[in-house]
């Protein structure tokens, strides 16, 4: 709080006329003066321009002048309350945008935040709007006032029963302005006093339960519903059991009312509402779980559901899809399967490592996309016998430009909870032989044979759940774990054989990539972002939203980035196992797209699709769609500072639709949904590169060389070349620094690839288009803007190196 | 000498003729090539022999596992329609297009196959992947009619018969409700009591009072004994059974709930120790009427999404 009192207090003056608060005192005579006594200053300041005149003149008697002069300061002073009441403007107080939703859970239910129904489901909506998760265990005490202080809302979605201080905890945030949403009302409690708590806490927020519950359904009928209903799936005609629920207050808003009859009597009960204290939503009529395959979908929607509860109105949301104002395209590749001899036809004659397929066939063929390889440090340590191969590989693959050094742990754990609290006499126990070799091989040919005659007991799904049953802890345990090697050895393996200067940059988690929060600090001390985990999808096997993760998954104090989009070992273990099964990232990434954007291109796949022909093919086809579409492509471990950016960003509203953002780290984008009326207006805007429009949201393209930024907005008029400043569209490179000149601008960039841009807010005429490195001119042409103000643009230069661009009026003769 | 060349010439005769013989087929190569992991050469000797006709059944699946192994998938589609439709009387064909249209993520197409294939020969299993798809979609009307089939093949499950009641019941069609509710309760387990108690409501609105007293009296035994297992606080079926047949004919459930009552102790202490005349002690039935009158709980265990918890 008192950082952002200070920032406010330097923008201030530099930027924005934001108007000091009012005293108390000062209040006290607005109050008063302005609507009662207006009239009367009104009359002394009319007389006061009266008595002016004769109480300067010579001639009249002392007397009068006494008593003028008296009437005067009489005047006077009554003028000079008024007069300090007055406004220069009536522009609103900063305030800091609140983004904190807290996640209240029941760890007796859930042991783990990212064990949660809530991190599950409700998390990625959370995110899509802005906002920030972060979790309390509702057995561990109730958080304080100071905890609270910059939280924006409450969240619960209980199954048990919380502990009965929960609902007067509860009942306090709501009175004290903190929403709160619940969800389910499984964790009811069913003693009366508790139940009446738990009602009061309810009717803070607009609702209450009688107690009763109507499970015979089939004689309900629905009363009301709005949009808000049926968002994924309809609504059941065998409704679900249901509370009955009444609301009060004006302000609450019924999305679904249910009317059940009982010979003569009518129940009413509104089963999801909000209200503008929160929200609530019955089990059952949110999210719909079918029971015999588990799948899930949303009942209602979930970003608007959550809008309405939490308050979201107009504001910046930091995003982390788009950059450029194209949707962010990144790769990584796990190290897994990297010393795997190929089974592809066209590397038989010499038998070929996976690792050295994929540098032929995936990497150095795109030099125009690049790639984070994650390494696993044994793979590459003759300790534990490795191949030559193997290393001169990963020193050829860290030689390209393209690629990012990774690291994919140095033993590859795969499951890190086991090594928080390491025990080296068990881990020798889990994976030492309990089989002699005769009896290790017989075992196996009998299981072939039963196979054979039996294939009915080959269960569908082994596949899955054998990994699981018959993974060891980690791959290689040959020598004792220790968290150091595991984090800074693995680094320093990859960066060993990596060309002089090439840090390494990125971890990527391994196994069930559920690293505990000790090793996440670890990586951060090392100054390495981090990513893996999630497993986002969202296509025709898993057709909801409810299959997208959040961006990070929280470990204590830590947070773990989550990949953008299921790795192929997700895909390819689909079904009975499908080798071509990665080409159906291509189904996400169009969900994903369209009608929200909910998350960037990440093709992340293991070096083992270098094994087989239909797994490259796979990765193929996304490499060679990449080309074609309209993306920003960055390295992995960029995408991974715009993650943790997303949770550093602190906003200050500034009254008249400006925003001060600040604490951004890597996060160079914001967005406005619902904005089809709005634009930027560059004029009241600092460190904004551009504005792109998509759907009904509106980019916004942050300058990287400003630590702090204000986003201003008008109204949209619908003409684009009204927009008086140069700005940036869209681009495939990266832009900063942009310094608008009297005709055209300068920018820096960087990036992968031919710099497609396009640029719009510039006056008709001519440019002079330059591409600079410190030492040349790379590229120039002259390009022609007409009534748009737009200049599109494909630079051919080498931008992995930061460049310099230059627009500039020209003459007829292509002079600047 | 003649014999001598004679002898020699048959050999050469027998090991020209051996040979010949042992030249691999057009089968045999194939085959030697898929075992020998060479699959571009076996994709194309397959594919020269498909387009000569000659589609054997393994042959036309090494095909399509080629196809698939390059993830050429448009091909593979294309070789596994040929086959589903050379093979049209045949479910396992159909069951292995159904099968690659999963594989692919081509959704309609599979369930359009399912469907087919269901049509062909029905099957729960079958059955049980398209009532997945119909429900997470909410393509309710195709699940009813689904669900009708099935109850119609007497090869409904428990839960579906409930569920099939439960929609009829709430379209209003009491005496489709009741079929699929009647079924119902002679299949599922007798603890289970939303679908019987729904069954109860339905013969009783279209007139059966009898029926509906008459089943409820044979449900309450196993009701109360189940009531015994119920957590403190939850309402307990029975006593709303109880509550349900009283309102229909108070005289009639009274004396039914006797004799259940009889019967119960009968088979507990034996013919001698029978109590002669019956006293109706049926577990607060005189307690207060909860706010909201009949429409209450049964108290059964829910999870999280609202659905009945498996015992």
């Amino acid at each position: 709080m008192r950082a952002h009192g200070r920032v406010a207090g330097k923008y201030r003056r530099a930027i924005v006329p934001v108007r000091r608060c009012r005293s108390n005192f000062e209040h006290l005579f607005i109050f008063w003066i302005e609507p009662v006594l207006s009239a009367l200053i009104h009359i002394s300041w009319l007389r006061l321009l009266a008595l002016l005149p004769a109480a300067t003149r010579c001639d009249v008697p002392l007397r009068m002048v006494l008593t003028r002069s008296a009437l005067l300061l009489v005047c006077v002073l009554s003028l000079a309350p008024g007069a300090m009441a007055q406004s220069p403007a009536d522009t609103p107080p900063a305030e800091p945008v609140r983004r904190e939703i807290l996640a209240v859970y029941d760890s007796r239910e859930e042991p783990r935040p990212d064990q949660t129904r809530i991190h599950r489901f409700a998390e990625m909506p959370l995110n899509h709007l802005g906002l920030v998760v972060t979790y309390w265990d509702v057995n561990a005490g109730f958080p304080g006032a100071e905890r609270m202080a910059n939280v924006r809302g409450v969240l619960t979605w209980f199954r048990r029963t919380p502990p009965p201080l929960f609902y007067l905890w509860g009942r306090e945030q709501v009175r004290q302005g903190i929403r709160t949403v619940i969800l389910g009302d499984g964790g009811l409690p069913s003693g009366n006093t508790a139940f009446a708590d738990a009602n009061r806490l309810f009717a803070e927020i607009g609702f209450g339960l009688s107690g009763g519950l109507v499970d015979l359904t089939y004689g309900t009928r629905i009363l009301h519903r709005d949009a808000l209903i049926g968002f994924e799936r309809p609504l059941d005609p065998v409704l679900p059991a249901f509370p009955i629920v009444g609301t009060f207050g004006a302000d609450v808003s019924s999305h679904l009312v249910l009317e059940h009859r009982e010979g003569d009597l009518v129940l009413a009960s509104s089963v999801v509402i909000t209200s503008s204290r929160g929200g609530y939503a019955a089990n059952g009529y949110f999210v719909y779980e079918e029971p015999g395959t588990g799948r899930t979908k949303w009942i209602i929607d979930p970003f608007a559901f959550f809008q309405k509860a939490f308050g979201v109105e107009t504001m910046p949301i930091p995003d982390v899809t788009t950059l450029s104002g194209r949707r962010i395209w990144f790769s990584h590749i796990d190290g897994d399967g990297w010393n795997n001899v190929s089974r592809v036809e066209a590397y038989r004659e010499k038998p070929t490592i996976a690792a050295t397929v994929i540098l032929r066939e995936l990497i150095a063929p795109y030099p125009d996309l690049p790639v984070a390889i994650g390494v696993i440090g044994a793979d590459i340590d003759e300790k534990y016998g490795t191949p030559e191969a193997g290393r001169q590989t990963a020193r050829d693959l860290y030689l390209l430009p393209q690629v990012e050094v990774a690291t994919h742990s140095y033993t590859h754990p795969y499951q890190w909870s086991f090594f928080e609290n390491y025990d080296r006499a068990l881990e020798e126990r889990l994976t030492g032989p309990d089989e002699t070799e005769w009896k290790a091989v017989l075992g196996e040919r009998m299981r072939r044979l039963a196979k054979r005659l039996f294939p009915g007991l080959t269960r569908k799904g082994e596949a899955e759940s054998k990994i699981v049953e018959d993974d060891p802890p980690r791959a290689y345990s040959d020598f004792p774990f220790d968290l150091d090697q595991e984090i800074r050895g693995a680094i320093t393996a990859a960066e060993e054989v990596a060309p002089e200067g090439k840090h390494g940059t990125l971890y990527l988690w391994s196994g069930g990539a559920e690293p505990f929060e000790g090793a996440i600090a670890r990586t951060r001390r090392l100054g390495l972002r981090n990513l893996n985990g999630g497993d986002s999808r969202f296509d025709a096997d898993y057709p909801s939203i409810s299959y997208l993760s959040p961006i990070s998954r929280p470990a204590g104090a830590e947070r773990q980035i989550y990949a953008g989009n299921a790795n192929d070992y997700i895909y390819i273990t689909d079904g009975n196992g499908r080798d071509h099964g990665f080409l159906h990232l291509e189904a996400t990434v169009n969900a994903t797209e369209t009608p929200r954007r909910l998350k960037p291109i990440n093709v992340y796949y293991h070096m083992f699709a270098g094994e087989r022909a239909a797994q490259l093919a796979g990765v193929r086809h996304h490499l060679d769609s990449a080309r074609q579409a309209l993306v920003t492509p960055i390295g992995a471990s960029h995408y991974a500072a715009i993650a943790d950016g997303f949770f550093a960003t602190q906003m200050m509203a500034l009254g008249d639709s400006s925003w001060l953002i600040q604490n951004r780290g890597a996060l160079q984008t914001v967005r406005f949904d619902d904005a089809a009326g709005l634009t930027i207006d560059f004029t009241r805007s600092t460190g904004v590169l551009g504005q792109r429009k998509k759907g009904g949201s509106l980019y916004v393209a942050l300058d990287e060389a400003q630590d702090d930024v204000v986003v201003a907005l008008a109204p949209d008029n619908g003409d684009s070349a009204d927009i008086s400043a140069p700005h940036l569209i869209e681009g495939r490179w990266t832009f900063r620094d942009m310094r608008r000149q009297d005709c055209g601008f300068t920018v820096m960039a960087k990036g992968y690839g031919t710099g497609q841009m396009t640029w719009g807010g510039l006056r008709p005429g001519a440019y002079h288009v330059a591409v600079r490195t410190t030492s040349e001119t790379v590229w120039e042409d002259i390009a022609e803007v007409g009534d748009d103000g737009r200049l599109a643009l494909t630079a051919d230069a080498d931008a992995v190196n930061p460049l310099e661009i230059e627009v500039a009026c020209s003459d007829e003769n292509g002079r600047p | 000498m003649f014999r001598h060349i004679a002898l020699i010439v048959s050999l050469t005769a027998v090991a020209l003729a051996a040979g010949v013989a042992m030249v691999p087929g057009e089968r045999e190569q194939w085959t030697m090539l898929v075992r020998d992991g060479r699959n571009q050469e076996a994709l194309k000797a397959l594919e020269t022999r498909y387009r000569a006709g000659k589609r054997e059944v393994d042959a036309v699946l090494h095909l399509y596992k080629l196809y698939m192994s390059f993830a050429e998938i448009e091909q593979a589609t294309r070789i596994m329609q040929e086959f589903a439709a050379d093979h049209g009387d045949d479910p396992a064909a159909v069951a292995l297009l159904a099968k690659h249209y999963g594989d692919v993520q081509d959704k309609p197409a599979q369930i359009r196959t399912l469907e087919e294939l269901f049509d062909l020969s029905p099957s729960v299993q079958t059955a049980r992947e398209l009532l997945a798809h119909y429900r997470l979609e909410g393509t309710f009307d195709r699940e009813e009619t689904l669900l009708r089939t099935l109850l119609a093949n007497q090869i409904i499950a428990p839960n579906d018969a409930e569920r099939l009641g439960l929609m009829l019941a709430a379209r209003g069609d009491l005496y489709g409700a009741r079929e699929a509710l009647t079924r119902f309760d002679e299949i599922a387990n007798p603890e289970r009591s939303i679908g019987r108690l729904a069954l109860f409501d339905v013969l009783v609105q279209i007139g059966d009072k009898t029926a509906a007293l008459h089943k409820a009296a044979s449900w309450i035994g196993y009701w109360r004994k189940a009531s015994n297992h119920r957590t403190a606080g939850a309402d307990i079926p029975s006593v709303r059974l109880v509550r349900m047949m009283m309102a229909v004919d108070e005289a009639t459930a009274s004396r039914l709930l006797c004799e259940a009552q009889r019967t119960e102790m009968t088979a507990r202490a034996g013919d001698e120790a029978a109590p002669a005349a019956c006293e109706l002690n049926v577990p607060r039935l005189t307690a207060e009427v909860d706010p909201i009158g009949r429409a209450v709980s049964n108290g059964e265990p829910h999870d999280e999404f609202g659905r009945r918890r498996r015992r």
